[in-house]
């Protein structure tokens, strides 16, 4: 059900936001808008179906520890 | 130019207060400096200021131009396009580790058995509502909610003082720590919120007195300073080094508030009012990040973007952290030195870069025996926006 509710809604945007630059013919905005729905969309039905997407908060901490190593945590007085 | 919206001076400045105020009050407390951290909450504001003076003297060199755009003048197409993705990619992530941010207070604070995903998804629409609205309606936005911002900092800090909370022990003994951690803690204050004042580079541009651009940011980001350096104070006096231990240092003190008999549990209303700033605040991170994104790929108009710019934020924001303290720890720890490439780093380089270029450019500019030459080189400049 929820995975149909969510198509539904997204199929609504496509079609209020994609209209007007099809009247337009405006087809590079229209290309681009229809990439980022189709990424929002593939990443709203990963996460409505349970699917573990990776964060990048992991890889950004990685790359960084790989660099330098920062400690501006709390610490208390003598330690 | 994508945007054809003009900000006011006032518009601008009530944008950069809430932008300091937002996510930092609920989030900040004592770091590597102990109970000093209002020391380092000083030099952090210097440490501002010349952020400032960097983006101000950019835009200068380049009237009416975003760091997307300018950043391809100054370094050429390539370079300046990669420099171009990494800011939207940073404008991006900004906006949703502010919507986590909100989202892991909310739920830990107020609706436990909420979801997190529907405070990311429900403000996150909310500000893509706003973006799409376009810069003008952001502005006067802020305008509107920044008087209940400062008016409930305000009165909160006086609450407390009444209901005789703070106690000047607690911040005392002046200096205990070594004076280099004192500067190693402003580091990540800096970092967070004042280095992301970059995102400004991207809102600059449409202010309608161009002149007034260093004199309004400078006076935005003091009084946003003035606000947390207030709220930091207190807070250290109330709690002493036990803040450490809080996860949100702030709410847990006008929780406290007790004035006679009638003003106690404040918090709710206090939330909304942070929640409006935390709303412009990632306002401000979608609108660079979709304005930077239409320049960057030659869109005609950035407003499509903005709904699918919303659902992309609120979905990083919920697989952002596993949990709060990840969140603690990625905020202190990582987050100074992930940022400072694209706080700091690039637009120094920008500056230094424009810099030797314009005096290349006045060095190779010929004698008066060749004019035509002159005024080709004049042409350059002009077009590479010197």
């Amino acid at each position: 059900m929820k995975p149909f509710l969510v198509s539904l809604c997204f199929g609504l945007i496509a079609f209020v936001f994609g209209r007007p630059l099809i009247a337009q013919k405006n087809y590079r905005d229209l290309i681009i808008f229809l990439i980022f729905l189709s990424l929002s969309f593939s990443l709203s039905i990963l996460q409505i179906l349970g699917i573990n997407i990776p964060t990048p908060t992991k890889g950004i901490e990685t790359m960084v520890k790989l660099f330098v190593t920062t400690n501006f945590s709390y610490q208390p007085v003598g330690e | 130019m994508i945007e054809k919206g003009k900000i006011s001076q006032y518009q601008l400045f009530a944008m950069v207060v809430l932008f300091v105020f937002g996510s930092t009050t609920i989030l900040r407390s004592i770091n590597i400096a102990g109970r000093d951290s209002w020391i380092s909450g000083i030099l952090a504001l210097f440490a501002g200021i010349f952020l400032v003076l960097v983006i101000v003297s950019l835009s200068k060199r380049c009237p009416g131009m975003t760091i997307i755009e300018y950043s391809q003048v100054i370094l050429g197409r390539t370079l300046g396009k990669i420099v171009g993705a990494l800011y939207i990619w940073y404008f991006f992530h900004l906006g949703a580790l502010v919507l986590r941010n909100y989202g892991e207070l909310l739920t830990s604070a107020i609706m436990p058995e909420t979801p997190l995903w529907f405070f990311h998804l429900t403000l996150a629409l909310l500000a893509s509502y706003l973006v799409y609205h376009q810069l003008e309606v952001l502005g006067r936005v802020s305008e509107l909610f920044f008087p209940l911002t400062v008016a409930i900092s305000f009165a909160t800090t006086i609450f407390l003082l009444i209901s005789g909370l703070p106690k000047v022990e607690n911040l005392l003994p002046l200096m205990e720590r070594p004076i280099s951690d004192i500067i190693k803690g402003a580091v990540p204050m800096a970092s967070f919120p004042y280095w992301e004042l970059i995102v400004f580079t991207m809102i600059l541009p449409y202010l309608n007195l161009q002149a007034s651009g260093k004199k309004v940011l400078t006076c935005g980001l003091c009084f946003g300073w003035l606000l947390l350096f207030m709220i930091m104070v207190e807070d250290i006096a109330v709690f002493g080094e036990y803040m450490a231990t809080l996860t949100f240092p702030r709410y847990y003190a006008i929780r406290l508030i007790a004035v006679g008999d009638f003003i106690e549990r404040i918090e709710p209303l206090v939330l909304g009012i942070w929640l409006l700033a935390g709303l412009v605040k990632v306002g401000i991170c979608m609108f660079g990040f979709v304005l930077g994104l239409a320049q960057l790929t030659g869109m005609k108009d950035y407003r499509s973007l903005a709904i699918p710019a919303g659902v992309l934020m609120a979905i990083l924001a919920d697989i952002s952290y596993s949990n709060v303290f990840e969140m603690l720890s990625f905020a202190v720890n990582i987050y100074p030195v992930y940022a400072f490439p694209m706080q700091i780093g690039i637009p120094v380089v920008l500056l230094v870069v424009s810099i030797v270029r314009k005096k290349k450019l006045k060095k190779n500019a010929p004698s008066k025996a060749n004019p035509a030459s002159f005024r080709r080189i004049s042409n350059k400049g002009e077009q590479n926006g010197y």
